[in-house]
């Protein structure tokens, strides 16, 4: 058992340095074969460029270009047909005596080199309409989303501005949707609190007048959006069933 | 012969940076080398640089997720390899002839347009390469090429770790052959 072990370690041992000699060649050979190259100094140009190009206008561009590229590829798929078409139709003149041969093959022979172009611009322009008219309502949703963003992001001033126990940090919106239904007389808590602030009158949106102190928030820009989400559900669900409507 | 990528090792990249300083700094450590990388992946100089600067555009777009240099750089090589995959096959379809790779076929060069990078060395077993199925050859360039630890090429790959480990182990000993055969 020892000798036989004996005479398998040299053989791994072997086994090893030549799986090492392996990697060594492997990493010489890759370094050597690329590190020569040097890409095109303009790469970071390019890519803030990229980065500045509006999405939706990159968006655009990358379709147009697929869109071309398709436009080709369904040029170069139909072309048998194409030619296919073209032989039938020759062959189908052919039989034709009473007319004279040349009169029959002359427009084929002008439809083949008009055919492929316009087909394929049609074919591309057929494929800009439709992603125009996708992209018109796709375009529309990000508006109001970004829409939205916005108007989130801007509340977060006045959501820290106020007071610790009057708003529990929800936004405008929430504010706007909670004091619509909101009667002088009514039994909301949010009520109750605006009442008996003094000095405070009973304006029909609290939420949107602009508080008096933005040094008091407390919260940096940064995590305005979630904070606002996170509160944002229970308010509008208090709207759904507001205490004062039970 | 340039220092390899996992040696590359960045300042930690500040958490409060935002993601066009990130992108400068990450830049200037990685972007040949990443350049590199995917032009052993897709054997062209001009797609090789769309594929990382896409993913340099990809990374400042996710840039909230990314807080600092390895979690950047990872999904820098995460990027780079699943974009390298789809980049030939979206050449093969639009080109009409085929797509024809550069270096690996031996007469093939690299860069035929003048003022191109000097083509690659045909060494044995960069010829070989290519010969190779894409996974084995993505292990062999991130694990030989890009000195990534055998974890970090499973993430880059979207594989786990035992099945880089079977690629490179099928790789090594496809490549050991030629290797031995080459006089």
């Amino acid at each position: 058992m020892r000798a036989r072990g004996g005479q398998d370690r040299p053989d791994t041992a072997q086994a090893i340095q030549a799986r090492r000699d392996l990697d060594d060649v492997l990493r010489r050979a890759l370094h050597a074969a690329v590190d020569p190259v040097e890409p095109a100094g303009d790469g970071l140009t390019q890519i803030l460029h990229r980065l500045s190009t509006p999405p939706a206008l990159r968006q655009v561009t990358l379709l147009v270009t697929d869109c071309v590229d398709l436009a080709r590829l369904i040029t170069i798929w139909l072309e048998p047909a194409f030619t296919g078409a073209t032989r039938l139709g020759r062959r189908h003149a052919g039989y034709r005596r009473e007319l004279p041969h040349r009169a029959i093959r002359a427009p084929l022979r002008l439809a083949g080199p008009w055919l492929r172009p316009a087909l394929a611009v049609a074919a591309a322009a057929t494929l800009v309409v439709i992603a125009v008219v996708v992209l018109g309502p796709v375009r529309q949703i990000v508006t109001r989303t970004s829409l939205n963003a916005s108007t989130d992001a801007s509340t977060p001033g006045r959501a820290g501005a106020r007071p610790a126990g009057a708003g529990h940090g929800q936004s405008a919106t929430a504010n706007l949707t909670r004091t619509g239904p909101v009667r002088p007389g009514s039994t909301s808590a949010q009520a109750g609190r605006a009442s008996h602030r003094p000095g405070t009158t009973p304006a029909p949106s609290p939420g949107v007048t602009p508080s008096g102190s933005p040094a008091a928030s407390p919260s940096p820009a940064p995590t305005p959006s979630k904070t606002n989400h996170g509160h944002h559900k229970p308010h509008t669900s208090k709207t759904k069933t507001p205490p004062g409507h039970k | 012969m340039s220092r390899p990528l996992a040696d590359a090792a960045l300042a930690p990249v500040p958490v409060r940076w935002d993601a066009d300083r990130a992108v400068t700094a990450i830049y200037s450590d990685h972007y040949c080398c990443l350049v590199r990388l995917a032009l052993l992946l897709v054997r062209d100089v001009a797609t090789a640089q769309d594929v990382v600067q896409d993913s340099f555009v990809a990374m400042h777009t996710a840039w909230r997720r990314q807080w600092d240099s390895d979690q950047a750089l990872a999904y820098l090589h995460q990027s780079v390899v699943k974009r390298s995959r789809s980049a030939p096959r979206h050449r093969a379809a639009i080109e009409p002839n085929g797509y024809q790779p550069g270096p690996g076929v031996p007469g093939a060069e690299l860069g035929a347009e003048p003022g191109a990078p000097p083509p690659l060395k045909h060494t044995a077993v960069v010829c070989a390469l290519p010969t190779l199925p894409a996974r084995e050859q993505e292990a062999v360039v991130l694990r030989y090429y890009g000195g990534l630890p055998e974890a970090q090429v499973a993430a880059a790959m979207g594989v786990s770790e035992g099945a880089v480990k079977r690629h490179l182990a099928r790789a090594t000993a496809a490549l050991q052959m030629v290797a031995e055969m080459d006089p």
